[in-house]
């Protein structure tokens, strides 16, 4: 009994001095540095291997590379390369890079050489996941230290976005030799932070670079909080614990967009919500089911829900990406002729469908819309859920063993969303659809924009005809931040922020 | 033994706490007008009032014919993954102690296994393998469970063998079969059914946590930790959204633990679970 | 003693050896290809064969478990096929946030649940009794995730009281405490109304029990009597109880760690589960495991200490 009551004494005490120490700790330090919340742990910051959101984050802030994109658009400006050339046969381009760019952590200057062994690296499938970017790159020669030169075997107008976006953040020869493997987790860059310290769960800390050739930012220190919940963030940012957060739902947009406390910064999305349909197996493999389903939709109830964090988008691809239309067909909101149109096929006493989605970044509150619409058509849904493993093993070809799938996309070039989901041999043609790979093609290797213009018209009609997939819309790219939060630089990529042009007001 | 549980304090408070989630889920379709599917997106997030007496949810949908018709498929998963678990379970033990020796050392080591695992670690695993969904959640909790009730059955099982009127029976000629059915197995039924209402309030605890975390059952489907976990992101816009839920929850856990509680002084007050 | 517990150890390794076969097996069952995870929208047929020797899954499933159990033994528990760091040292890191919270959640609810169960079966069927009772009721059925979130509105995001996020600095204990409360609260809650409901009877019962006649006969004081001799025998079920509630601890934990947005081996695994990442899932289920079949084997050795009437056979 009495060591019982010395125990409830000890433990009263401790938490006590915990609440005091905690309360004082709040009020040191944070003079110049900014919190923003990082979605979940870092996976890899192998420029190699990028891809997961918040690996992007990070990316983003401590590599560049040679072009990069105006933020908000999709237009390419140079970056580590002052200027470019591109060659007449659009198979040569030419890079010329900015002088004396320094390696962070002391790896030296950044040379033709790093550029060359930098893209050798991406097309090496032992490293790299990302050799379908750099297949057309046949070699890159390097003149002088400052010159690189792509040598293509055919015309690839993505090029550039690849090397601005999907990919072609520049590494450091010298210093993936040294560090190995420890690479993905200590990444070496030249932007305009460097990457201090990563603790899983907790935070990831970067430090402002003052080499940066664009000008030392102004902000000394970066933390990212590791926060998954999307409403803890909010509490913290509410609560002061944190500077500034991505919105990624409706309801934490709903929360926060007319706070006068927070200021909402919105940058044209390039995330696309679709409702993909196997098209290779009956009843889906008719085009007027698909058709059917599109006019079932209630799009004026899709845009209660996006509430203003998305915008409705008919094409395949989002607005900002090169080559949108909206003068593609549509299928406006229409009970009668959704039924009509599932009659004619032959399917007059209704539909059993099954709808595939996972609990990630809302898919399933989509899903469960669409099914709440379709029974209105007399198509009777049943979503089944699992873990995006357990999708991928069902919605892969040639399997292809589901019905309907609710899925996201996020690239900033139209080859991106076009050739890995619609070309008929593609590994991740999880739809099954076959019918564009000539206009794919041709878009890929126009040898001009106003041509590639021209096929990317054509084939945004023909998918929205053919309606392999239902464009839901894009999604808007948002953060929010406390007031005196001054200089947010948002990029299209939701949850992404150049950290370089931020400052506190007053500072 | 009815007379006994009416007199007992516990039971009775139990009795009454429960009648409130029986009677929901029995008159559900009474008591509730709003179809717990049908999306409004017009009406999405409004606050408690006459026509939705807990509100409604980020889609429109009532939140009082959620709970309501949430307390069926909560309370019909924590059935049924106890019956899974009572009849495999009981099988299990039955079969370990009654054979003894070979089947003993390997059942008993299956037994092990599982119970090396938390529930809820263990439900977290199998769902995680077998995938979401109703069934799917069924079968985990009902494995997760079933080490302990085999345990238990084994143990009276052992202990039941060894009194006399099993001898008799063998002694007369009773073939192995019919001694564990006729004599064995009706022995340890108190103890069984003690632990299961025990073990009730923890598996709509464990079938919620598993919801809430996103692997359990699919996202329309109403149960009372999906609904609390729907409602987590608005939190601050509309926390009657998870209000409801969690205080159906707790009642009905309340009002399981405290009928077992009676049950356990009725039936086999020396059971420690 | 010894004997038994040399005996204990061994049926703890095969206990072990049979979970980490069984861990290899089924998250081999779950559907869904590793290396197909990794490369997701990148994914070519080359891709895909490369990748899959890279992780080691071409090689034949005996020849995999193999390989595993060996390294197992060395004490190498692999490599994470994402991160490509080793598992060990990737649970290390989350290790400690797990551990610090089962401890103070343990101790809390057993220093609290073991009081107010003593209060509540000497001062039986009083105003106390029924107040102590009707807590530990409400704390044993209200969901611990539930619990959870109702704590962090009101404490962290109302009053202010507590922090929202982190799990504090490892080398403050204080700062570490003060990261800890709420999330112990939700935690240990419940197994603190375990013990005390176990508390209260068995005291209740042991109080009953002739031998405490005679102390008070001798003279002993009443909580003389109560700790002597009534806590005492009250300790083999109280024992066991919290044993099997630590182990229910490690489970709870991972919705705790979920609800606080809190580092954690329960959230690890449960990534590692989602995106199929063998060695990592291997990993964890090995350790909890490990941390389970200790428990159980401490618990059963503090039978021993408890109540000398137990011998070892």
């Amino acid at each position: 009994m009495r060591r019982t009551t010395v125990l409830v004494v000890l433990t009263a005490l401790l938490l006590a001095a915990g609440l005091w120490s905690g309360a004082s700790a709040q009020q040191a330090g944070r003079s110049n540095t900014l919190r923003f919340v990082l979605s979940q742990n870092l996976v890899t910051l192998d420029p190699a291997n990028l891809g997961f959101a918040a690996d992007r984050v990070v990316a983003q802030n401590v590599f560049s590379g040679l072009v990069t994109f105006k933020p908000g658009t999709a237009e390419v400006i140079p970056d580590l390369a002052t200027r470019y050339e591109v060659s007449p046969d659009g198979k040569t381009y030419t890079f010329y890079l900015r002088k004396g760019v320094k390696f962070h952590k002391g790896y030296g200057e950044l040379t033709s050489r790093d550029v060359k062994f930098t893209i050798e690296r991406y097309k090496d499938r032992t490293q790299s996941r990302l050799v379908a970017d750099y297949a057309p790159v046949e070699r890159v020669e390097t003149p002088d230290p400052y010159t690189a030169v792509f040598r293509l075997r055919t015309p690839f107008a993505p090029l550039l976005s690849t090397l601005g976006w999907q990919s072609g953040f520049i590494m450091s020869e010298k210093a993936v030799r040294e560090l190995g493997r420890a690479i993905t987790t200590n990444p070496v860059g030249t932007g305009p932070y460097v990457f201090e310290s990563y603790a899983p769960g907790n935070e990831v800390v970067l430090g402002a670079n003052r080499d940066y050739y664009g000008g030392g930012p102004r902000i000394e220190k970066v933390v990212l909080k590791i926060i998954p919940e999307e409403m803890v963030g909010i509490l913290a940012l509410q609560r002061g614990e944190v500077d500034m957060m991505p919105l990624r739902t409706v309801g934490a947009w709903k929360l926060l967009k007319s706070s006068p406390r927070f200021q909402v910064i919105e940058v044209p999305g390039i995330w696309m919500d679709y409702v993909m349909f196997n098209v290779t197996r009956p009843p889906l493999s008719d085009v007027r089911v698909r058709r059917a389903l599109a006019h079932a939709v209630d799009w004026k109830a899709m845009e209660e829900f996006y509430s203003g964090l998305a915008e409705l988008n008919p094409s395949f691809q989002p607005k900002t990406v090169f080559g949108w239309t909206k003068d593609v067909p549509t299928y406006p909101t229409d009970l009668n002729k959704a039924r009509a149109l599932l009659a004619e096929a032959g399917h007059a006493g209704g539909l059993a469908l099954e709808i595939q989605s996972r609990k990630e970044l809302m898919f399933d509150q989509l899903a469960v819309l669409v099914k709440d619409w379709w029974a209105k058509a007399g198509v009777q849904g049943t979503i089944l859920i699992t873990d995006a493993a357990g999708e991928l093993a069902k919605i892969n070809p040639p399997a292809r063993n589901y019905q309907v799938h609710v899925q996201g996309l996020s690239r900033l070039d139209p080859d991106h969303y076009y050739a890995p989901f619609l070309r008929s041999d593609s590994t991740t043609n999880y739809m099954g659809y076959a019918g564009a790979d000539d206009l794919i093609d041709a878009q890929r290797t126009a040898p001009d924009a106003k041509t590639r213009r021209q096929v990317l018209l054509q084939l945004q009609r023909k998918i929205a005809e053919d309606l392999p997939v239902i464009s839901l819309g894009t999604r808007k790219s948002l953060v929010v931040a406390r007031q005196g939060v001054a200089g947010i630089t948002a990029i299209s990529y939701a949850g992404v922020v150049i950290f370089r042009t931020a400052h506190f007001a007053g500072n | 033994m009815i007379r006994r549980l009416l007199r007992n304090r516990s039971a009775v408070v139990g009795m009454a706490l429960l009648s409130i989630p029986m009677l929901a889920a029995a008159l559900t379709p009474v008591l509730t007008t709003a179809n717990p599917y049908t999306t409004n997106m017009t009406r999405q997030l409004t606050p408690p009032g006459r026509q939705h007496p807990f509100g409604t949810d980020q889609f429109g949908r009532d939140v009082y014919s959620r709970v309501l018709w949430g307390s069926r498929t909560s309370l019909a998963v924590a059935a049924a993954s106890l019956l899974l678990a009572l009849t495999s379970g009981t099988l299990m033990g039955a079969a370990a102690g009654y054979f003894g020796g070979m089947v003993d050392d390997s059942l008993n080591r299956v037994i092990d296994l599982l119970m090396a695992f938390p529930m809820m670690m263990l439900a977290i695993i199998a769902v995680g393998v077998l995938g979401a969904g109703l069934l799917n959640v069924i079968v985990a909790l009902g494995v997760s469970m079933l080490p302990r009730f085999a345990r238990v059955v084994r143990g009276e099982v052992l202990a039941i063998k060894a009194r006399h009127f099993v001898e008799a029976a063998r002694a007369v000629g009773a073939g192995e079969g019919r001694i564990l059915w006729r004599h064995i197995l009706p022995n340890s039924f108190n103890p069984l059914i003690v632990m299961a209402t025990v073990y009730m309030p923890y598996t709509i605890l464990v079938e919620s946590s598993l919801s809430f975390l996103g692997i359990g059952v699919s996202p329309d489907v109403p149960t009372w930790g999906l609904i609390i976990a729907d409602g987590r992101g608005f939190i601050q816009l509309a926390p009657w959204i998870s209000t409801f839920p969690g205080i159906a929850i707790t009642v009905t856990s309340m009002g399981f633990n405290l009928f077992g509680d009676g049950l356990r002084d009725a039936l086999d007050p020396r059971l420690k679970i | 003693m010894h004997a038994y517990l040399a005996r204990r150890l061994l049926g703890s390794v095969v206990t072990i050896w049979i979970i980490v076969s069984a861990s290899f097996l089924i998250i081999r069952l779950a559907p869904g290809d590793p290396a197909q995870i990794w490369l997701g929208d990148y994914a070519t047929p080359d891709l895909l064969q490369v990748t899959r020797a890279r992780m080691g899954l071409d090689r034949p499933l005996p020849v995999q478990y193999l390989t595993y159990l060996g390294s197992v033994m060395r004490g190498d528990l692999g490599e994470s096929l994402r991160s490509r760091k080793p598992v060990a040292g990737e649970i290390r890191d989350q290790l400690p946030y797990s551990l610090d919270l089962m401890v103070t959640s343990t101790l809390l609810s057993v220093a609290i649940g073991l009081t107010a169960g003593v209060i509540a079966a000497v001062k039986r069927n009083s105003m106390v009794d029924v107040l102590a009772m009707s807590v530990a009721l409400f704390f044993l059925s209200i969901p611990a995730f539930w619990l959870g979130l109702l704590l962090f509105i009101l404490f962290s995001a109302h009053l202010e009281w507590f922090p929202l996020i982190g799990a504090g600095n490892r080398a403050s204990p204080a700062n570490l405490a003060y990261h800890l409360v709420l999330p112990t609260l939700a935690l240990g809650s419940r197994i603190g109304a375990v013990v005390a409901r176990m508390t209260r009877s068995s005291v209740i019962e042991a109080l009953s029990e002739d031998f405490v006649r005679p102390a008070r006969a001798k003279g002993l004081s009443e909580p003389r009597v109560w700790v002597r001799h009534a806590l005492r025998n009250a300790a083999t079920p109280i024992l066991s109880i919290v044993g099997i509630q630590v182990n229910a601890l490690m489970g709870g934990s991972a919705v705790v760690e979920a609800v606080f947005s809190r580092p954690g081996v329960g959230n690890l695994l449960i990534v590692a589960i989602s995106t199929r990442d063998y060695p990592m899932v291997q990993g964890a289920i090995f350790l909890i495991a490990v941390g389970v079949v200790l428990v159980n084997l401490l618990t059963d050795v503090a039978y021993g200490l408890a109540d000398p009437r137990i011998r070892y056979a």
